[in-house]
């Protein structure tokens, strides 16, 4: 009996020892309960405007159509120059850099149960050229299949049909062609885009859209805002299926269940719209949601917040850029007199390589990047930014220089600028506190070059800022770029080319520069390409167009318990692919 | 008969009135440059290029009275414009957010008109005495409020101290999923309502802590607004003859209070639903945008914040034609109710 | 000069005028002496922009450079407030000097003139009153652009019909009184008549009341800058420092009410002020109102 009992005592005891010391390291190291466990949770700004694959071009848009729409390929892990296969279980690119060819793969089947076929890729693309929305990502198809600065009209007539039917074709059963007017590097980027999911052609069609006449094509060809048929219902072959969007309240979609690779980790992603920051911060601090956006202004008040996992100055492809105008509207009110009599700038004022080298040494990179930025970001050597193909680290860049500055602005207009003084405005929009202090750093510094240099900052509404930059009203602004696929194409023609979206309205215009950069995206060999990007950057360093402000760096915040996130900045989400995410801990 | 002829008068008084509306609605879009304007057209900045086209095209050059028959033809048609700041159409968004804000409306009235006719009478039965200065005293502090910077501040305490007690928005995620799930029937969109009629008493309940903070900062001020109209009428009607001679029989003064005296004060406070009406919706553009409640007026304070012209113009078009006809509903009810009103030229 | 004797006679007795009327003093001293409380920084062109100590977003706590500390965007709140009270007296004085005068001028039109001159402007006013006042004013301040400008218009606009109405309806009781006719008759021209006999009768109690309305109107001012639609960023106005607040009422993870100064302290400038002007009105209204004024 004994002993019996003291065993147990013995063993009682033991346990007792063991569950003091562990208790404690347990209460420690204690995580809170994982909530809802099944469903991710996105607080972020803004929602969809389309759920139309071809219509969509805002990334909030993008974030639900690359969860329900499935692409032939996609970028490889972190990479944005490795792909996966997806749809396509092969594919190859011709010896001329003319013709992909993509096999699709097998036993593939819509979200409404029609299967997926090769008929349905050729129709996918084929409705894009058809539809070509004016505002939509269609451009980067047109561009690699019928040229650059081609679209389904020529002149005021619609281009023929056949024209948009011929560049993609199904050959022997399973595979799928594209031919290209001349070759072009990206064009296997451009299709990871969201504007490369496959729809289901049948469906497509009950619904009212492209039916493969003539008469459709007419009907649907550029169709007014929001009217696509495909606006409002998806139906894809990814691993998540939309079941509900309520505007500017949330979007939920609920896990495929059919999918042919393994189902998503979760039954429900949701997507809320959260404007206010308060409101997303608490709900992150109290585990009501996965992943919260966090304005870089806030970045500050998020250190130290417990439960919190940050990815801190992930180098996001994107560069803001101070452009000069060379044709500054009579009607500006930004310029004063609008003579050169100190009391204002001519409209021709920017056309003087001596007034834009003295502008630029008078940008202090340091005090913006630190101030304004907080430190999150780095100052850009061409457009052609870190991430993206032919980037290249080695070129020189402008630092602020108070000697050269007054040296250029000296120069400039035969002295008559340092003699006589000049007087205008530089307008950001109101809010936007990083372009305020690039304004009022330029400012402060070219004013104290000169007494007679009178530069002030002013703010102006969003939408008439944007519509004073088109109607070239404004003498300078700031803009900036988010990458549709990571060449350096992508950005070298919207900065340097005629037709360039931002050199177009700075009128800028180089027919160098633009013969250059169509030959380069058009060159099939890549040292070639490097070289003319190389020669670009320097038409760009030595001409100075612009001011290169900044390519920022971002953080990314989640609770804790979400593990399995790697940025790709081809990501529309910012939280990364769900399908490869998991709460645990 | 004679009812008959002043509803007639009434009702051909509206049109001016509306076609005024209209007007001063138009003259307001008129102060947009044409640039401007096209923005009610543009969804995306690419076709900002060709916006000579889209001024061409709506006839933004044309005469003033020309494009005002164009735009009012669109109105009669439900066509207010594109709500750019929330991808539908500005009808469309009306409706979708009308619910929301009917919700705050159900919770809220009913809570200044009874809660403000309640302390009016209190005070003014005890006239001078304690009950009379407090509430006189709070509703002087309730009526210098400033609604959102009180509603800022109990979203502090309950929400960010009280760590999620009473939250911002209209339901949690989890009953925000449920409500849109296939086995719930969304009758009416007043969540509230549907909760009850699906029987799912976790929404009804999720429903009303949403609701806790925004009906309490938009009562605040208007109960304080009808406690002091109630106190002054009543104070009158208490020295009215029927009422000295009610007290001179020897009735209670309970009775004299709530059958004789206060059935008489509460006229004054039904002529100014109209204007209760105005106070709730100016409310509830404030609430809602604090608390994240989006509702009618979440969505009128975010198009306005954003320029969405369109948006902003069809709101107050919305608004100023349902204002008009409250209004005329009131005085009509008054007219057939109330055996005083001397119908015909008299009234207004 | 009777009834101003009353006015003040009752005004005496009650303590919360008093306390009304001092509140408004000091916001008054506090406007007037505003560039000795609050210097403005050397250098600086515009008085009304509050200065701002770096571009960082978080507000930081009172210390001894801002002694009420810095609210988003590191402005300045007591430089803000200080000057906001400046803000605050010009948008009510001009807001209901503009009113007065047209509602002077357009309600005695109506009210003396009758017939299609009433009508008109009546049909007029009827237009305006059609409008949630807050909403046409957001409609209004939007379409003028951004400024301190655009907020008086607007809020003048959505005003000036209910005290047209108002006079409008003295005069009317006013028109019919013996000597108004006895000067008619003996040809008296009807501008004299106006401005002799009929506006002096009429215009003392609306001018006070209307003068104590100042407080709503700076609430009304207040709303829309909260709402983001009134004034430039940075301008010293008491609704944009809420505004700047808004997004920092949850303080950090370890401190709920570490961002208090930046919603409290201007929140409580704006309610004292209106505050003052109510406690003046209460009681002025009492009395001023003459069926309650003999209880």
């Amino acid at each position: 009996m004994k002993p019996r009992t003291l065993g147990k005592f013995a063993v009682a005891a033991l346990v007792l020892i063991v569950v003091a010391t562990v208790l404690p390291a347990c209460q420690t190291e204690e995580k809170p309960e994982i909530k809802n466990p099944d469903t991710f949770i996105v607080a972020t700004i803004g929602g969809p405007e389309t759920l139309d694959p071809a219509a969509a071009y805002d990334s909030a848009s993008g974030e639900v159509l690359q969860m329900v729409y499935e692409t032939l390929i996609y970028y490889k892990g972190e990479k944005t120059d490795e792909y996966v296969e997806v749809l396509a279980d092969e594919w190859e690119i011709s010896a001329d850099g003319k013709t992909y060819r993509f096999h699709i793969r097998d036993g593939i089947y819509f979200h409404n149960g029609n299967e997926m076929t090769p008929e349905d890729v050729e129709y996918t693309f084929e409705r894009q050229l058809v539809q070509d929305y004016v505002g939509a990502p269609t451009w980067m198809l047109y561009e690699p299949l019928l040229g650059i600065g081609t679209s389904s009209h020529v002149g005021d007539s619609l281009r023929p049909l056949s024209d948009l039917t011929s560049v993609v074709e199904v050959v022997d059963d399973n595979w799928v062609e594209f031919y290209l007017a001349a070759p072009y590097e990206p064009f296997i980027q451009i299709l990871c885009g969201w504007w490369g999911g496959i729809v289901d052609k049948e469906w497509c069609i009950e619904n009212g859209d492209w039916d493969g006449t003539q008469a459709s094509y007419e009907a649907l060809n550029n169709p007014a805002a929001n009217a696509w048929p495909l606006d409002l219902i998806t139906n894809g072959t990814g691993p998540f299926k939309l079941e509900y969007w309520e505007k500017a309240v949330e979007v939920s979609l609920v896990r495929n269940e059919n999918y042919w690779r393994d189902e998503a980790p979760f039954a429900r992603l949701l997507i809320k719209d959260v404007p206010e920051w308060t409101t997303r911060k608490l709900m992150l601090e109290n585990g009501d949601c996965d992943y919260a956006y966090v304005p870089t202004i806030n970045y500050e008040e998020m250190e130290g917040a417990a439960n919190i996992t940050v990815y801190k100055d992930l180098p996001l492809v994107q560069c803001e850029g101070f452009f000069f105008n060379y044709e500054i509207s009579s009607e500006s009110t930004f310029i004063g007199s609008g003579q050169l009599d100190g009391n204002g700038i001519p409209t021709d004022f920017f056309t003087d390589q001596d007034i834009r080298k003295g502008f630029t040494y008078s940008f202090d990179w340091e005090a913006y990047i630190d101030d304004a930025m907080n430190g999150h970001g780095v100052q850009p050597a061409s457009p052609v930014v870190k991430g993206l193909t032919y980037y290249n680290p080695d070129l020189p860049i402008y630092s602020h220089d108070a000697a050269k500055a007054e040296e250029h602005f000296k120069a400039a207009f035969g002295g008559q600028v340092w003699e006589k003084g000049f007087k205008m405005t530089l307008a950001y929009n109101s809010g936007n506190d990083t372009r305020k202090v690039a304004c009022e750093i330029l400012a402060d510094n070219i004013n104290a070059l000169n007494p007679k240099f009178q530069v002030t900052a002013a703010p102006q509404e969003w939408t008439s800022y944007g519509a004073q930059m088109y109607a070239q009203v404004l003498p300078c602004f700031q803009v900036g770029w988010i990458p549709d696929f990571f060449d350096a194409h992508n950005f070298i023609y919207t900065w340097m080319h005629e037709g360039g979206y931002w050199a177009y309205y700075q009128r800028y215009n180089n027919p160098e520069a633009t013969a250059l950069i169509e030959k380069a995206i058009n060159s099939p060999d890549s040292d070639e390409r490097q070289a003319i990007y190389d020669q670009l950057a320097g038409i760009y360093y030595d001409e100075c167009p612009g001011i290169l402000l900044v390519q920022p760096t971002g953080n990314r915040y989640f609770r804790d318990w979400v593990k399995g996130f790697y940025f790709n900045p081809a990501n529309s989400a910012n939280y990364g692919w769900v399908y490869e995410l998991e709460k645990k801990y | 008969m004679e009812f008959r002829s002043y509803l007639i008068r009434r009702l051909f008084l509206l049109i001016p009135v509306l076609l005024g509306v209209s007007i001063l609605i138009f003259g307001l879009l008129q102060l947009f440059p044409p640039y401007q304007r096209a923005m009610l057209y543009v969804t995306d900045p690419r076709q900002l290029s060709n916006i000579d086209e889209i001024i061409e095209l709506y006839g933004l050059n044309a005469p003033v009275w020309q494009q005002y028959f164009t735009w009012l033809g669109q109105v009669f048609q439900g066509n207010l414009g594109w709500s750019k700041v929330v991808g539908m159409s500005v009808t469309d968004a009306i409706f979708n957010f009308l619910p929301a804000t009917l919700e705050l409306a159900i919770f809220s009235t009913p809570i200044i008109i009874l809660g403000g006719i309640w302390l009016g009478t209190k005070a003014a039965a005890h006239k001078d005495g304690l009950i009379d200065h407090t509430t006189r005293a709070g509703a002087i502090v309730g009526w210098s409020l400033p609604t959102f910077w009180f509603g800022l501040v109990l979203l502090m305490i309950f929400y960010g101290y009280f760590r999620g007690l009473f939250p911002p928005e209209r339901l949690s995620t989890a009953m925000s999923v449920l409500v849109n799930s296939a086995s719930f029937t969304r009758y009416t969109h007043l969540n509230f309502i549907d909760g009850i009629l699906n029987w799912e008493w976790r929404v009804v309940f999720d429903s009303l802590r949403h609701l806790v903070l925004p009906v309490i900062t938009l009562s605040v001020v208007n109960i304080a607004f009808i406690m002091r109209l109630m106190r002054s009428s009543m104070l009158e009607s208490l020295g009215r003859g029927y009422v000295l001679t009610a007290r001179a029989k020897g009735l209670p003064e309970k009775q004299v209070i709530n059958k004789h005296a206060r059935r008489n004060a509460m006229i004054p406070v039904l002529t100014v639903s109209g204007y209760i009406f105005a106070a709730i919706v100016n409310g509830v553009v404030i609430t809602e945008s604090i608390f994240n409640y989006k509702g009618l007026g979440w969505w009128a304070w975010r198009t306005a914040i954003q320029l969405d012209v369109s948006s902003i113009l069809g709101f107050a078009l919305f608004s100023g034609v349902l204002f008009v006809l409250t209004n005329l509903v009131v005085d009509l009810l008054y007219a057939k109710f109330d055996p005083r009103v001397r119908l015909g030229g008299g009234v207004k | 000069m009777k009834n101003l004797r009353f006015l003040l006679f009752h005004f005496k007795k009650n303590p919360l005028s008093v306390i009304g009327l001092v509140i408004i003093v000091i916001f008054a001293i506090i406007a007037a002496l505003a560039p000795v409380i609050a210097p403005t920084p050397e250098g600086q062109f515009n008085p009304y922009m509050i200065p701002r100590d770096g571009y960082g977003s978080t507000p930081q706590p009172p210390s001894d450079t801002h002694i009420f500390g810095t609210t988003q965007g590191q402005y300045d709140i007591f430089y803000g407030v200080i000057w906001g009270t400046r803000t605050a007296f010009q948008v009510g004085l001009v807001v209901i000097g503009a009113v007065l005068v047209i509602g002077i001028i357009l309600g005695s039109l109506a009210g003396y003139f009758g017939g299609i001159i009433d009508e008109i402007i009546m049909r007029i006013t009827d237009i305006f009153l059609a409008f949630p006042p807050l909403i046409l004013a957001m409609a209004v301040t939007i379409a003028l652009g951004a400024s301190i400008e655009s907020i008086i218009i607007a809020i003048t606009v959505v005003s000036w019909p209910s005290y047209a109405r108002v006079i409008r309806g003295d005069i009317l009781a006013i028109r019919e009184e013996d000597y108004i006719e006895a000067s008619r008759g003996v040809g008296a021209s009807h501008l004299r008549i106006i401005l002799k006999h009929i506006l002096p009768n009429s215009i003392y109690p609306i001018f006070i009341m209307a003068s104590l309305d100042i407080g709503s109107v700076v609430l009304t001012a207040a709303a829309l800058s909260f709402l983001g639609l009134g004034v430039p960023e940075g301008y010293a106005d008491w609704g944009q420092m809420i505004n700047f607040a808004r997004n920092w009422i949850v303080g950090t993870p370890t401190n709920t009410f570490a961002y208090w100064h930046a919603i409290t302290i201007p929140g409580l400038f704006i309610f004292f002020f209106v505050m003052g002007w109510n406690l003046l009105g209460d009681s002025l209204r009492d009395i001023l109102d003459p069926r309650l004024a003999r209880r």
